[in-house]
Formats: C-alpha cells, sequence, structure tokens
C-alpha cells in the first residue's frame, strides 16, 4: 500500500494546474478525478496482487498444487473475480455516463473547429448571438452547453479541467454539457490530430464569477471604439478585412473584435505581444505551419506593428 | 514395406537420400531466391519483419529525441506527423502481424509433423508481396513523402487531396497489399492446421500454438477485409472524387472510423494471442509438466476472438455516440479482460504446479506478463467511458497501448527468440547477453511508458510534434525520451547476440528438454521438415510417447520415403485427423515471386496515377495466376494412391471439401464475403445516417429492372455451374461443357446488366454518396461475375486439355464454392440496389 499512497501523490502533484485533467475545475472533471483514483487504486492492488501469487508460484516445489487444485484456482482468480469485479466497476461507472442536466435557459456555446483555429459563438436564451475565436469565456456554476462541430477535418474539443473530450466532426454536430465550479484562466487542446498544426491548436478558457460574466458578455456586444490611424488604414489596405471581421460578424478567419482583450495569439500558442502579433502577420506559418492565412513577408514590419497595435487597441 | 523394413540401416540411407534429393533448396546467386520450402521462406519472412520493426523503432527515437525537451525543433511537424503515423503502420503492418506469420510458417510445419505446409508457393507469394508492399510504404519517408495522416488515417483530413499528398495513397493502397499478403498467408495457416495435422493429432490433442494459430488467422479473415472495404471506398474518394466521406456531399467521416476500427481492434488481439501462444509452448517446458487446463485455455482464446470483434466502438467513445452503445461497448470492452485473465492464470498454475526451470526464455515471459498485466489494468481503465473522455488520445493511452503491445507482443517474441532460436539454428543464444538485454528492455519500458499515463492525464494530447515549456511536462517527457534509449539499448545487445551466434557451438538436440513436436528438429537440420511423420497419442509426444524420437528418426512412422521424387505431405481429416491422403506440395518456382511483383505493380503504379500501366501489370498478374494454377494445381497424378507405410495406401488425388485446395477456396470466398458485407454496412451506414436515403432527386435508384436481370443472370451462371458440377461427375462430359459454357455466358451478361441500372439511370457517383455506393456495390459484383467468368473458361480449358476428368474434378468443385459466393453477392447487391429504395 505504501508503493500506491506514493503514486497518488504523484499523481496530485502535476505542475501543470491549467491543462490538467488533474486539477479540475468543473463538476465533470472532478468527478471523473475521483473515479481515477478508484481506479488508479483498484489496478495497484492487483497488479500487486498477480505479481505476489506469481512469485508464489515460481518458489512453490513441485506437486504443491494438484490439477483440481489449480483449476478451482483459474476458476476463481481467472474468472470469477475478475467477472465480479469488472460488474461492480460497470455498474458503478454507468451513472456518470449521463449528462449533466440541461434546460432551455443554459447558455449554449457553438465552438466550430478549423485548421487550427477556433470560431466560437455565444448564444445566450434571448438574446443575439456574440461571436468570437480562440477564447472560451463560462460562467462558474452555470450549466452551460457547448455544440460542436467542425468545417475541414475532424478536430476534438478538450479542456482537461473542465470536462472530457468531445470529437467536433464535418456534418454532425456533438454537445458537451459541463458545469464550472472554479474561476480562473485555464487551456483547452484539440486532441484529434488535424494536421500539420494539430500540436499548435489550443485555446484559453476563463471561466468567470457570474456577474463578472453577464457584464462582460454585455459589454462585448457593443463594438469597441477604434481610432482611425495607420494601422487602421494598413489593415484595410492590406486586405485583412477580406477575412477578419472587427465588428462581430461571420469571416473566413477568426475574429478579431475584442483581439485586444485575448492573453494568447495565434489560437493558444503565443504570448499577446505587439512583436508576437506582428510577426505572426508577416509569417504566420513559422509559428504555425499549415494555417490557412497567407504571408505577408513583404510588408514592412513597421506597418505589421502599426497593424499590431491598432489590434491590441481595440476591446480593452 | 513393413517396420522390419526400416531396420536395414541401407535402406534407411536410401530414403534419406531420396528426401534429400527432393527437399534441397535451389542453389546459385539467383535461384535460391525461387524456393518455397518454409524452413527457407518463414526465416526470410522473419528476417524482413525484424528488420522493419528496427525501422520503426529508430523512428520512435527520433520522436523521443524531438519530444525530449519542450518547444524543441529538431525536427519539423511535417517530418514528425510522418515519423509517428510510419511509426504505429510499421509496427502494425509490418511487424506484429507479419512476425506472426512469419514464425508461424517456421514453426507450424514441425508443430504438426508436416513436412510443409499445403500451400507453400502461397507463402511464397505472401512474403514477396510483404517485402514489396513494406519497402514501398517505408521507404516513403526518404522521399519526404511518407504517409502523415496517423495509423488511422481519419478522413477528411486523409482523404482531401488538397490536405494530404501522395502518402495516403502510399499508405493505402500500399497496405492494402499487405493485407492481401496477410489474408493469403491466414488461409495458408488455417489449412495447414486443419488438414495437415499428423495422424492421430485430434483437435483437442494439437499443440496450443497451433490453436492459437487457427484463432488469430481466423480472425484475419474477418478483421481485414473490413479494412480493405474501407480501403476501396477510400481510394474511390481519392482517386475519383466519390463522396463516401464527404459531409457537404452525403458522406460521414464516421463510417471510415467504424470500418477501420472494426479492424484495429480485432487487430489488437491478433497481435497478442501469438505471443500468448509461445507462452503456451514455453511455459510447459520450463515447468516440466503439461499445461493444466488445456479446454479452458482454448475456450479463453476462442472467446477472446469472439469478443474482440464487439468492442470496436471504444475507440469512438468521444465521438458522440448514443448513451446506450457507450454502456454496451464498455461492457464488451471490460469483459475482454475476463478471458485474458484466464489466459494468464493457467500459466501460472501451470508453474505453481511443475518444477520450474529457470531459464532467460522464462525470464522475459515472467517480464512480459508483468508489464502486460499493467497494460492491461489502464486497458479496464480506459474501457470506463468517463474515464476515456479523458485519457483518450492521450498520452495515457500512448503508455495504455505500448504497455499492452510490449509485454503482450515484443517480449513474448523476445522469450520465443531465446527459446527457438536453437531449434532454427541449432545454436543457443547467450544467457548472459540475453539477461542483460531483458533488464535494459525492462527498465527502459517502465522508464520510458510509466510516465506518460501522468503526463496525458496532465493534458498532453497524442500526435502532438512538440508541447509548450508553461504545461511542465518537460521532465516526465525526457524521462520518456531517456527510457526510450535504455530500450533501444536492449534491442542492441539482443541484435549483439544474435550477430556472435553463427561463432557459437551448437547445442545438444532439443536442449530445453520440450515435449512437443517441433523439437524433433536436429541441430543439423535437413530441409526434409521431420523423418517420418508420426502417429501421435499424446499433447507432448516426446515426453509420453515411449521411443518416440528415436522411431521417427528411423523413418518408422509414415511416409518415410520419396520414392517419386516428389515433395509431399500427408492430410488428414480436419477433427478426429485420419489419414485421407498425400498432397504433392509445390516445388521451387519464379512464379510466387512474379506474381507478387505484378500485383505490386498494379497497387503501385495506381498510387501514382499511371492507370493504364497498372492495367497492364493487372493483365499480367491474372496471367501469372492462371499459369501458376494450370501448372501447379489439380495435377493428376501417375498412379491412383500410394503406400504410406504401416500398410496403409492413399489417395494422391483428392477433391471436393476434404481437399485443401476446396478448403482455401471456401476460407478465402469467407473473406470475400466480409469484405463485401463491409461495402453493404456502408449502404444501411448512409441509410440511417439520413432522413431520406435515397434522395428526393435520385429516389428511382437504378431502377428495379436491370438489378433484376443481373440477378438473374448471376443465379443463372451459379445454377449452370452446379449443374455442370454433377452431370461432368456423371462422365457426361459434352453436356457438362456446354453448361459452363452457359455458364460463361450468363455471367459476362451479369457483368452488362449489373452496370446497366446505374448507368442507364444517370446516376452520377461525384454528386453524392447515395449513387456513390451504388455504383460500388455494382462494381464489386460485376467484378465478381468477371472473375466467374474466367474461372469457367480456366474450368472448360482444364476440360478441354484433359487435365480435368469425371474422377479428377477438383478444379470445377473449387469454382463451385466461389459460384456459391457469388450468388449470395448478386443476391444482396441487387435486392440492395433494386428493391431497397422501393421499401426506403
Amino acid at each position: 500500500m505504501r508503493k500506491s499512497t506514493v503514486v497518488c501523490a504523484l499523481l496530485l502533484a502535476g505542475c501543470n494546474r491549467h491543462q490538467s485533467a488533474l486539477a479540475p475545475f468543473g463538476l465533470e472533471a472532478r468527478s471523473t478525478l475521483t473515479m481515477t483514483m478508484v481506479l488508479v487504486i483498484g489496478a495497484l492492488v492487483i497488479a500487486l496482487g498477480v505479481a505476489a501469487v506469481y512469485v508464489l508460484a515460481v518458489r512453490a516445489p513441485e506437486g504443491r498444487l494438484d490439477h483440481a487444485g489449480g483449476m478451482r484456482m483459474v476458476l476463481w482468480l481467472g474468472a470469477i473475480v475478475p467477472s465480479v469485479v469488472l460488474t461492480a466497476l460497470l455498474v458503478w461507472a454507468l451513472p456518470a455516463m449521463r449528462p449533466l442536466p440541461e434546460t432551455a435557459q443554459n447558455l449554449r456555446i457553438h465552438v466550430e473547429g478549423e485548421q487550427f483555429w477556433w470560431r466560437v459563438r455565444y448564444q445566450p436564451q434571448g438574446q443575439p448571438p456574440l461571436i468570437s475565436a480562440n477564447e472560451v469565456r463560462i460562467p462558474v456554476g452555470r450549466t452551460v452547453v457547448f455544440e460542436l462541430t467542425a468545417t475541414d477535418v475532424i478536430h476534438s474539443f478538450w479542456i482537461p479541467g473542465l470536462a472530457g473530450k468531445m470529437d467536433m466532426i464535418p456534418g454532425r454536430t456533438n454537445r458537451l454539457v459541463v458545469k464550472a465550479d472554479k474561476a480562473g484562466t485555464y487551456r483547452g487542446v484539440c486532441a484529434e490530430f488535424c494536421g500539420l498544426s494539430h500540436a499548435l491548436m489550443a485555446f484559453d478558457v476563463i471561466a468567470m464569477e457570474p456577474a463578472s460574466f453577464d457584464a462582460w458578455l454585455a459589454v462585448s456586444r457593443e463594438p469597441p471604439i477604434r481610432t482611425q490611424g495607420r494601422g487602421a488604414a494598413l489593415f484595410a489596405a492590406s486586405g485583412c478585412n477580406a477575412c477578419h471581421s472587427l465588428i462581430g460578424g461571420e469571416s473566413i478567419g477568426p475574429d478579431l473584435t475584442r483581439f485586444g482583450e485575448r492573453i494568447t495569439v495565434g489560437a493558444g500558442i503565443l504570448a499577446p505581444t505587439v512583436e508576437n502579433t506582428a510577426a505572426f502577420i508577416r509569417d504566420p506559418h513559422r509559428s504555425k505551419p499549415g494555417a490557412r492565412m497567407p504571408s505577408y513577408s513583404a510588408m514592412p514590419e513597421a506597418d505589421a506593428l502599426a497593424i499590431a497595435r491598432w489590434l491590441k487597441e481595440a476591446g480593452r | 514395406m513393413s517396420l522390419h523394413d526400416q531396420d536395414d540401416p541401407a535402406l534407411r540411407e536410401a530414403q534419406e537420400a531420396r528426401l534429400r534429393k527432393v527437399w534441397e533448396p535451389p542453389k546459385g546467386l539467383f535461384l535460391r531466391w525461387t524456393d518455397t520450402n518454409n524452413n527457407q521462406v518463414g526465416v526470410w519472412y522473419v528476417l524482413t519483419a525484424f528488420g522493419f520493426m528496427l525501422f520503426a523503432g529508430v523512428l520512435a527515437l527520433i520522436m523521443r529525441m524531438q519530444l525530449a525537451v519542450p518547444d524543441n525543433d529538431l525536427v519539423d511537424a511535417g517530418t514528425f506527423n510522418q515519423l509517428f503515423t510510419l511509426h504505429g503502420s510499421v509496427m502494425m503492418f509490418l511487424f506484429a502481424v507479419p512476425m506472426f506469420e512469419a514464425v508461424s510458417i517456421i514453426l507450424l510445419p514441425q508443430l504438426l509433423g508436416a513436412r510443409d505446409l499445403p500451400f507453400p508457393r502461397l507463402s511464397a507469394f505472401g512474403y514477396w508481396s510483404f517485402l514489396i508492399g513494406g519497402v514501398f510504404v517505408s521507404g516513403s519517408i526518404f522521399f519526404d513523402a511518407a504517409p502523415d495522416g496517423g495509423w488511422f488515417m481519419y478522413p477528411p483530413l486523409t482523404t482531401r487531396t488538397d490536405l494530404s499528398g501522395l502518402g495516403a495513397d502510399i499508405w493505402m493502397l500500399g497496405l492494402s497489399f499487405i493485407e492481401v499478403s496477410s489474408v493469403a498467408a491466414a488461409v495458408e495457416l488455417i489449412v495447414g492446421v486443419l488438414k495437415c495435422r499428423p495422424p492421430g493429432m485430434r483437435l483437442n490433442l494439437m499443440p496450443l500454438y497451433a490453436w492459437y494459430i487457427l484463432v488469430v488467422a481466423v480472425m484475419i479473415l474477418f478483421a481485414f477485409p473490413p479494412l480493405i472495404a474501407g480501403d476501396v471506398l477510400f481510394e474511390m474518394e481519392r482517386l475519383l472524387d466519390w463522396p463516401f466521406f464527404d459531409a457537404s456531399r452525403g458522406g460521414d467521416p464516421l463510417l471510415w472510423q467504424h470500418l477501420f476500427w472494426i479492424f484495429g481492434h480485432p487487430e489488437v488481439y491478433i497481435v497478442f494471442l501469438p505471443s500468448i501462444a509461445l507462452f503456451a509452448m514455453l511455459v510447459p517446458t520450463f515447468a516440466r509438466r503439461h499445461l493444466l487446463g488445456y479446454p479452458w485455455i482454448v475456450l479463453a482464446a476462442v472467446g477472446t476472438a469472439f469478443l474482440s470483434f464487439g468492442l470496436w466502438v471504444h475507440h469512438m467513445f468521444a465521438t458522440g455516440l448514443p448513451k446506450i452503445s457507450l454502456a454496451f461497448f464498455s461492457a464488451a470492452s471490460e469483459a475482454v479482460a475476463i478471458p485474458t485473465a484466464v489466459q494468464i492464470f493457467v500459466f501460472i498454475v501451470t508453474l505453481w504446479a511443475g518444477r520450474v526451470v529457470w531459464s532467460t526464455p522464462l525470464l522475459y515471459a515472467t517480464g512480459s506478463l508483468a508489464i502486460f498485466v499493467i497494460g492491461g489494468l489502464t486497458g479496464v481503465m480506459v474501457a470506463v467511458a468517463p474515464f476515456d473522455w479523458q485519457a483518450h488520445d492521450t498520452y495515457f493511452v500512448v503508455a495504455h497501448l505500448h504497455y499492452v503491445l510490449i509485454g503482450g507482443t515484443l517480449m513474448p517474441l523476445f522469450a520465443g527468440l531465446y527459446y527457438y532460436w536453437p531449434l532454427i539454428t541449432g545454436k543457443k543464444l547467450s544467457d548472459r547477453l540475453g539477461r542483460t538485454a531483458f533488464w535494459l528492455i525492462f527498465v527502459g519500458a517502465n522508464v520510458c511508458f510509466f510516465p506518460m499515463h501522468l503526463s496525458g492525464l496532465e493534458g498532453m494530447p497524442r500526435r502532438v510534434f512538440t508541447y509548450p515549456k508553461e504545461l511542465g511536462l518537460g521532465g516526465l517527457n525526457l524521462a520518456s525520451t531517456i527510457g526510450s534509449f535504455v530500450i533501444a539499448a536492449g534491442v542492441a545487445v539482443i541484435l549483439l547476440d544474435l550477430c556472435r551466434s553463427p561463432w557459437r557451438q551448437k547445442a545438444p538436440r532439443n536442449p530445453w528438454e520440450a515435449g512437443t513436436l517441433e523439437w524433433l528438429a536436429h541441430p543439423d537440420d535437413e530441409d526434409w521438415g521431420i523423418r517420418s511423420i508420426p502417429l501421435i497419442e499424446s499433447r507432448y509426444p516426446i515426453w509420453d510417447q515411449e521411443d518416440f524420437v528415436r522411431k521417427v528418426d528411423e523413418g518408422r512412422y509414415f511416409l518415410p520415403d520419396a520414392e517419386e521424387g516428389r515433395r509431399e505431405t500427408i492430410v488428414t481429416s480436419v477433427l478426429d485427423a485420419r489419414p485421407v491422403s498425400v498432397i504433392r506440395l509445390g516445388g521451387p518456382s519464379w512464379l510466387p515471386m512474379l506474381t507478387a511483383v505484378a500485383l505490386g505493380g498494379v497497387f503501385i503504379l495506381t498510387t501514382y496515377h499511371f492507370y493504364w500501366a497498372a492495367l497492364v501489370s493487372g493483365v499480367l498478374t491474372l496471367a501469372l495466376v492462371l499459369a501458376w494454377l494450370w501448372t501447379g494445381t489439380a495435377e493428376i497424378p501417375e498412379k491412383p494412391c500410394k503406400p504410406i507405410g504401416h500398410g496403409i495406401e492413399l489417395p494422391l488425388y483428392i477433391s471436393g471439401d476434404s481437399a485443401p485446395g476446396w478448403w482455401a477456396m471456401f476460407i478465402t470466398m469467407m473473406a470475400d464475403a466480409t469484405a463485401f458485407s463491409g461495402l453493404v454496412f456502408g449502404y444501411y451506414f448512409f441509410w440511417t445516417r439520413h432522413e431520406d436515403f435515397p434522395p428526393m432527386a435520385m429516389a428511382d435508384g437504378p431502377g428495379v429492372l436491370w438489378p433484376m436481370v443481373a440477378l438473374a443472370l448471376g443465379l443463372a451462371s451459379w445454377l449452370a455451374t452446379m449443374a455442370a458440377r454433377e452431370t461432368h461427375a456423371r462422365g457426361k462430359i459434352t453436356l457438362a461443357r456446354v453448361l459452363v459454357l452457359l455458364g460463361i455466358g450468363a455471367s459476362l451478361a451479369g457483368v452488362f446488366a449489373g452496370l446497366a441500372g446505374p448507368w442507364l439511370s444517370g446516376m452520377d457517383p461525384q454528386t453524392h454518396s447515395y449513387p456513390a455506393i451504388v455504383w460500388t456495390l455494382a462494381i464489386w459484383t460485376t467484378a465478381h461475375c468477371g472473375v466467374a467468368a474466367i474461372m469457367l473458361a480456366y474450368v472448360l480449358a482444364r476440360s478441354l486439355a484433359e487435365k480435368m476428368t469425371p474422377s479428377h474434378d477438383a478444379d470445377i468443385r473449387n469454382v463451385t464454392v466461389y459460384m456459391h459466393f457469388l450468388a449470395l453477392t448478386v443476391t444482396v447487391t441487387y435486392l440492395t440496389i433494386g428493391l431497397f429504395p422501393e421499401l426506403a
């Protein structure tokens, strides 16, 4: 048993608190973690038990076990005990397969996976939708229903601290019902291999107190006030607005309306600095191979910096 | 010939000289590769599969170097994706499955006291196909063209030609080619186990290895064809833009996942059970007693095989399936642990009851059992759906599957290597190096893979070429990388041991003092396999049967001679192993290799869109197959019977359901029917997916008339063939020939009628999954009608050439088996495409 406590301690001592099934901030992940602990302890007990039986078997002198005794042991240890344990496990685990209860009033968030970013649409009951990208905000203590799909290839939506993963499949819409119970900033990732930059397809998850979430939702509906300087002119002149919306409308690429609020750039992979943003504009494939955005390598660095600065102004 | 004759040493020497001459391998730089003897082909096969294992291992080391530290840039994303795709594909398709087949090709005849397997040329064909396909697939990485969609190749990522390049075609066509050779080997092994056992070896006296081979080969027969069906749909989409997996045109990416995992999960047991089979051979040897619970282990193996086909959906728990299927597949996935536990405890109680002799093979067996048990327990964990939603597609699963495969495939193979090396080479490997290697591999595997459980739960998804430093996964990954190199060091020590083997002394015969037939092999092995084919009365004849080895060696059992200068072995009945006949085996020939080259050409040229060249290669393949059949099968012997000793005379020609050829045809057609059912599954899967299927715009489908005409023609050719078989057997040869001619006509007309439905209705397969799947079913079925016409023409030619007579009618009997399955295929296809739209 000492070994198992050591392993449990190891399990709990994960140093990563942002993207770990061992550091839950939601009901689903929390109950799964409890289940994990039970399974791990059970597995350890069984593994050590089999090892002990094996050592006894090898050491026993010839003829200690006769044919009938051997057959009894196979029957009990090989068939009956595993059947009982597994049946118990199944019965115990079945209720956990049921999703959390939901009502029509619950906040719906539609997320679409695309190579290699996330299109997010908040659909609060009785209000117009709010479009965003690469960031998911949820209120703590309220049930939230994610509606998940994909446009190009299969992705998988995984916020380890919140709940298990759910695939995003073109032509299908899957639902994932969650309830966060601890405010904070977390990270989600794509868990289904989706192409060249699968490893670089992440997003930020911000669990907010309900009141601040409501306030954020209300503020976010208003288009941010922007200056009409050099950045704005360059953004338009370079054709950025062909793919990126700045007013929360549908767009080909990620929505950039409240870009300044984001805590990462490039779908969860870069720190939100002006320099990173400018570098991404000039050569997106350096930090994200296979991204759909074309390179603007001909754009002078100063221009890219100007656009980046201007984008970051908005939404603060 | 009586027992008395064998007392004469001069006679024995003369017999041995004849046997030696008959079984002598061809010599010369080129000619030696035409050999078909299982001893030669099996060794090439093992070495090739081992080579692919080392290659895939090196790929893994490069991956581990890239992941050793966060944000590393040793290899780029594109290369990394090729690395992990090839690592998985090569280990599964070019190492684990072929290695099982290779080992079985070497061991099975020895275990069954047969001179060779029933179709040695088929084994050789399988080997050359494997070599060509394997080099084609794995060589692609040197041209930066390797498949990069994961070994599971999920569409649409892999079917969209704008998102994936040539690599996807290389995977699909190259591995389809290898799947064909795997099925060929499965046919060979099943017929070998069922028909080539020594007299007296009833099913319940069969060595457990043979039982496992039977179970696993049957699994291959039912598991690979759905993947082949999937491959067909996949390439239709890639090459012809038929939208089976494109949701915007009525397809569904999940169809591929179902077909892939109906193959993919049994595959896990296909690579695991043969290793358990090695345990079942070596545990009794080192426990110095019979295995306890023989019926238990046979039932457990059969039960595992059965259950393994009912749990593929646990690879799809996160695809948003209905809860009821989650519960069912969760239960089935947990249940498979029960037969596995039975098998493990059978070994443990055998050791308990016996006197354990410690040895290097047993050390490997022990270590692999320890690792496997951990992998099995994490397997039960991921069978629990809610836990799987967290663990799925993370490093936890990477840890789980490597514990299972290292404990359940790799290390048992090393146990088998140390155990059987003296059997193959006559020399023992070094115990010291073996133990060193064992500890390196055992410790390395745990250091490498144990931390992955944690990195997975801490949020590290699979198939990532890098991970950010902020996640704090650097330490765990570094440990894994160190562990992987320790494993590699262990494998290097084994290689060193193997390389030093030629300079070691010969080991005594049967160095482990085992009790099973294969240990009759002599250190100075002769190519004839076994001196005389024994009468079996026990599961451990060397231990239990008096004077057994001497009697075999002195040719006192059956078939001790090769008077007519032909390679021969005894065929027995399926259940109780009564001798039925003596069959002549194919000797060295260029045909297997040339056929493999030609068939490989079909797949490889199609990959590069050289369709005309591929067609030429296909015609060449057909010509070679016909030449092979014409010269090498259903040969009318120079005399009806021959004595095999002890006053027993056996016929030299048999046809119908006691002949190996009939069984081979039947088994092949089971695989064919399974692939076909995969396509039919596709049709009904689309129906369940759509509110309106067929879609309103094409509600009439191919119409009713032409499918019904095609059905009538298909059934007519089937009836004509059966009538021809019966009249032919009654000696009315002319009438039989006319009936065969009618059958050819009906089959050919069936080709046109089958295609006329979708063609005349103007169904465009690029518009929607419905016309695409209808066309696919029609093409599959009419292709089978075309093959039927060719087969019947072959039968007619054999009859005209007087190579087929009423008393020697294997050709038409075997073709009739094909026609039974054709009748099934036309019935299902044309009722589905013709009448189902009327109902739906």
